[in-house]
């Protein structure tokens, strides 16, 4: 395990070298946070509640999604992607330690930094900037942050199989992009997925996506209704509240995912190919 | 002084094809970086979608306008992906100490620089971007004459020039700062306003948006003047000039800041 943490601390000491860049990514997430509150007010300007959402219900989601999106889901593809691209990936594979949790390690040096740079600052900037902080119970706020660190989790898993076909097309760069926007649009970080037209919603909720953000910024609003899918499985037929459905369903999607993040990773590992470079 | 920009833009184009071919090299990864580039977009529809399917206008604009909005936004990048794509990795270069290599050769290092990397996006972006436009015009009234077609070309080719200042002056920033890959995002970012109509923003994003990162002037300006949007000002139609101003202006910052460069010798 130390050797693994070794790769959490040099990302974090990478991290804080330096500090004009450390400062400037601060600002990535309040970029995004006044483009998107701006969107929605004037989609909210002369409407009242739009698929439950009033207002400042929706800029609320908005600020959490973002800072979600900014400092707290665990990404490995841009990793897998860079290594791949310099001829790296096969220095890492003779160590002899896991590829991919050396690369989840490092990244979550990285996450761990991003969390307290990017991740809160958009929080309390973007809270300031909407003018509001809605009363949210202790054991609500442990939830979601118990829900957030699956949803990182799980983030991990689903990236690490989608991002090793890198090793095939030989480059991350598509890839990256088709998942960030993926992610982006089925995890609810975009627009909650109550927005979505019915039949569409009733898909995605049966996809792991909304247990990545979705559902932990639902029980941060303290929303009592079910999650859709394996949530609305478990708050039905096992009569269980919202708050431990949302974490089972999130835990029976990460016991899916994960082995079959490993299983695909290590089938397309055999396609790594470097050229010399 | 002409001999030598006709020389120069030679080169360009000479460099240019030399990346262009080790990219069609890698099909795989050329058709899933314009499949990932057509998802992003298709996100960004997607996102207007679902809005549009709950209301009917945001301030006044039509699904259809923003979509045409959309169209003149990624129409305005292919120029800048595959001609001046090397801009976006002069901080890559200052960190790897690999900007030596172009200041030391005996040609004008702007022009290496920028020509050092193309981006296969851009073959997405100008189909995409066509059908985008196309389909936002079909379904409103905008009286095509010579001149707004001439517009439209214009801001194909000069409204990527905005990409590419932008990106110049963040090479600026890395070579006096050496590591601020952070300025990445944030452009990323801040091209994303573009996107949307320059009238649902603070009056200070507003004004970002035309002159220090004029991201404004490559689509969200443009589409109100087409569209006939009012608060418009006639010096509007003058964005492609404006768009060559500010990289030309760019170009020389960079320029300015290379006599500070120090190598990271890694």
């Amino acid at each position: 395990m130390n050797h693994y943490l070794a790769y959490s601390a040099v990302a974090i000491k990478e991290g804080i070298a330096f500090r004009v860049n450390l400062f400037t990514s601060m600002f990535g997430g309040l970029f995004q946070l006044v483009l998107l509150t701006s969107v929605w007010r004037a989609v909210y300007l002369g409407q009242g509640d739009l698929a439950g959402y009033d207002e400042s219900e929706m800029l609320f989601y908005v600020v959490v999604a973002t800072a979600m999106g900014v400092g707290g889901l665990l990404s490995v593809g841009p990793i897998i992607g860079r290594r791949n691209d310099t001829g790296d990936i096969v220095i890492d594979m003779a160590r002899p330690v896991s590829v991919p949790w050396s690369y989840f390690f490092s990244t979550l040096g990285v996450y761990a930094l991003r969390f307290w740079i990017k991740g809160i600052p958009t929080l309390i900037i973007g809270l300031i900037l909407i003018g509001r902080v809605p009363p949210v119970s202790l054991h609500r706020l442990a939830a979601f942050l118990l829900l957030l660190a699956g949803g990182s989790f799980l983030h991990f898993c689903l990236n690490l199989g989608v991002a090793s076909f890198a090793f095939r097309t030989r480059s991350a760069y598509g890839i990256n992009i088709l998942w960030t926007a993926a992610t982006a649009f089925f995890a609810g970080l975009l627009v909650p997925i109550a927005f979505y037209p019915e039949a569409l919603r009733q898909v995605v909720e049966w996809t792991p996506f909304p247990s990545v953000a979705y559902a932990p910024i639902r029980v941060l609003m303290g929303d009592e209704a079910a999650t859709g899918g394996f949530g609305a499985l478990y708050s039905g037929v096992l009569r269980f509240p919202s708050v431990p459905a949302a974490v089972l369903e999130q835990i029976t999607w990460i016991l899916i995912a994960l082995p079959l993040a490993f299983r695909v990773y290590r089938w397309n590992e055999k396609s790594v190919e470097i050229q010399g470079g | 002084m002409l001999r030598s920009a006709v020389e120069e833009i030679g080169l360009l184009f000479f460099l240019n094809r030399l990346v262009v071919r080790q990219h069609l090299r890698l099909v795989a990864d050329w058709w899933t970086a314009v499949v990932g580039m057509i998802i992003e977009q298709g996100t960004a529809i997607a996102f207007l979608g679902v809005i549009f399917y709950r209301i009917e206008a945001i301030q006044g604009w039509s699904l259809r306008e923003m979509i045409f909005l959309l169209g003149l936004f990624v129409l305005s990048k292919p120029v800048y992906r595959v001609f001046f794509q090397g801009a976006a990795y002069v901080s890559e270069m200052v960190l790897s100490g690999n900007l030596d290599q172009f200041l030391v050769r005996p040609r004008n290092p702007l022009v290496l620089i920028v020509t050092s990397a193309t981006n296969p996006v851009a073959t997405g972006d100008l189909v995409l971007g066509a059908v985008l436009v196309s389909y936002g015009a079909a379904g409103v009234d905008i009286e095509w004459s010579v001149w707004r077609v001439l517009f439209l070309l214009s801001l194909v080719v000069f409204g990527s020039m905005v990409y590419v200042g932008a990106l110049l002056l963040k090479g600026a920033v890395c070579v006096l700062a050496v590591r601020v890959e952070a300025l990445n995002t944030l452009l990323q970012q801040f091209q994303q306003y573009a996107k949307y109509p320059i009238s649902i923003y603070h009056p200070l994003v507003k004004v970002g948006l035309v002159t220090l990162l004029p991201y404004g002037l490559a689509a969200s300006v443009p589409a109100a003047v087409f569209l006939g949007k009012g608060g418009v000002a006639w010096y509007a139609w003058l964005a492609p000039l404006f768009c060559l101003i500010y990289v030309l202006l760019a170009g020389a910052v960079l320029q300015w800041s290379l006599r500070f460069y120090k190598s990271t010798g890694s």
